[in-house]
């Protein structure tokens, strides 16, 4: 179980002082086997909140793992796939491999050659020379096969083509054992509301929103139209910034 | 003989051979100019010690030649500078190195291995540093061996 426990995160004092903080008291819970969407708009804090489950920030309050902070003994429980890319670019993805074996011993060596055969990507060629898509999807396929319980990937289908996310997504389910819980951040709400088992919207540092799939699924309503409740979304806000802007012309 | 792998000793990736080729390159201007500067500095002192009757030279009865450390002061501290320098150099070439092309920084913070990141950072540079001020060392034996056996017994300073 991962607990995160009245999280607060400011980055500067101006932050701070104000209350307009990263993070405001975030609690958590998530468990094993869960595969949970991070949703919020640009700066709500999915990726603050991803770092400090990460140790790359200090924050206020307390993450815990299996109710252990999270220190250099655990922390292969957790693996990362960031849009930013966490690969070593004049490395190949064979070495990479070697590197995540020697570090990580879970490492999984067939869903790493399985994966990487089945998105056609090369094994003896340096990453700087891969294309954005590429480079995506092996950043994925390296946080999969590291061998960790909780996998965190903060946006990590930013400029691959809509073909390539609909493969990994059904090879995602397809792959994870029963114990593997995912943690994913995105924009692309709709294309994954049929796979994930929960959703956790985040707004302005704060949860505002925690449901389960299979909730919304006995209420009718889509994972869009809960976001869209959730953020008190006004449908006639374009037209009326369009009114605003034109003046009432045409 | 066991080979010692130095890519484990340096950011994944690093253009090893690169950075060794530099640290020769420096190590061979800073001697260079060692040598130079001492070498000047030594010829005109032990210059001094003669006086000079057309191609003939006189040793002078009371001639001294000034202490070693002040004929070597400037050679090696230059030497020094120089290996430090590029010490401070490499240590922030391979920190900022997990910045550039990617953020490697995310996955080197992530390993159990609480050390690797430094040791990784470190190791080669100082390695470096060790073998430029040894260089320095063993040119300044060099410079002392020249001083004491080329100079007239008679005349050397304190």
């Amino acid at each position: 179980m991962l607990e995160i426990k009245n999280v607060s995160k400011s980055y500067t004092l101006n932050q701070r002082l104000h209350g307009k903080q990263a993070l405001q008291s975030v609690d958590l819970s998530i468990g094993p086997g869960e595969i949970v969407g991070l949703f919020g708009e640009n700066g709500a804090g999915k990726t603050t909140l991803m770092k400090c489950i990460l140790g790359f920030l200090r924050y206020d309050g307390e993450i815990l793992l299996d109710g252990a902070p999270i220190t250099c003994n655990n922390i292969e429980r957790l693996s990362f796939a960031t849009s930013e890319h966490s690969f070593f670019p004049n490395l190949t993805a064979e070495a990479h491999r070697q590197f995540y074996k020697e570090h990580f011993p879970r490492f999984i060596d067939k869903r790493f050659y399985g994966l990487m055969e089945f998105f056609e990507l090369p094994l003896h060629k340096l990453l700087h020379s891969f294309s954005t898509g590429q480079k995506n999807q092996f950043e994925v396929i390296l946080a999969l096969c590291q061998g960790a319980d909780y996998i965190l990937m903060d946006e990590p289908f930013a400029g691959n083509d809509v073909f390539n996310r609909e493969d990994f997504y059904k090879v995602l389910l397809g792959i994870l054992e029963p114990n593997e819980t995912v943690i994913l951040s995105t924009h692309l709400i709709e294309e994954v509301s049929n796979f994930i088992s929960r959703a956790v919207l985040i707004r302005q540092g704060q949860i505002v929103g925690d449901v389960l799939a299979c909730d919304l699924d006995e209420s009718g309503i889509s994972l869009m139209d809960y976001i869209k409740q959730t953020y008190h979304y006004s449908a006639d806000r374009v037209s009326r910034a369009l009114n605003d802007i034109t003046g009432g012309e045409g | 003989m066991k080979t010692i792998d130095l890519s484990r000793l340096a950011p994944p990736g690093t253009a090893i051979k690169e950075e060794i080729r530099r640290l020769c390159v420096g190590l061979a201007g800073a001697t260079g100019c060692a040598v130079l500067i001492y070498g000047v500095n030594y010829r005109n002192a032990y210059d001094l010690l003669f006086d000079r009757y057309g191609v003939d030279r006189v040793l002078r009865p009371d001639a001294v030649m000034p202490p070693f450390d002040a004929l070597s002061w400037g050679s090696l501290t230059f030497f020094y500078f120089v290996a430090l320098g590029s010490l401070a150099a490499a240590i922030f070439h391979h920190f900022s190195f997990y910045s550039g092309g990617s953020k490697s920084i995310y996955l080197m913070r992530r390993l159990p291995q609480r050390w690797e990141l430094l040791r990784r950072d470190i190791t080669l540079p100082i390695a470096g540093a060790a073998i430029s001020l040894l260089a320095a060392l063993l040119l300044k034996l060099l410079f002392m061996g020249v001083y004491y056996f080329v100079t007239p017994e008679q005349c050397l300073g304190i």
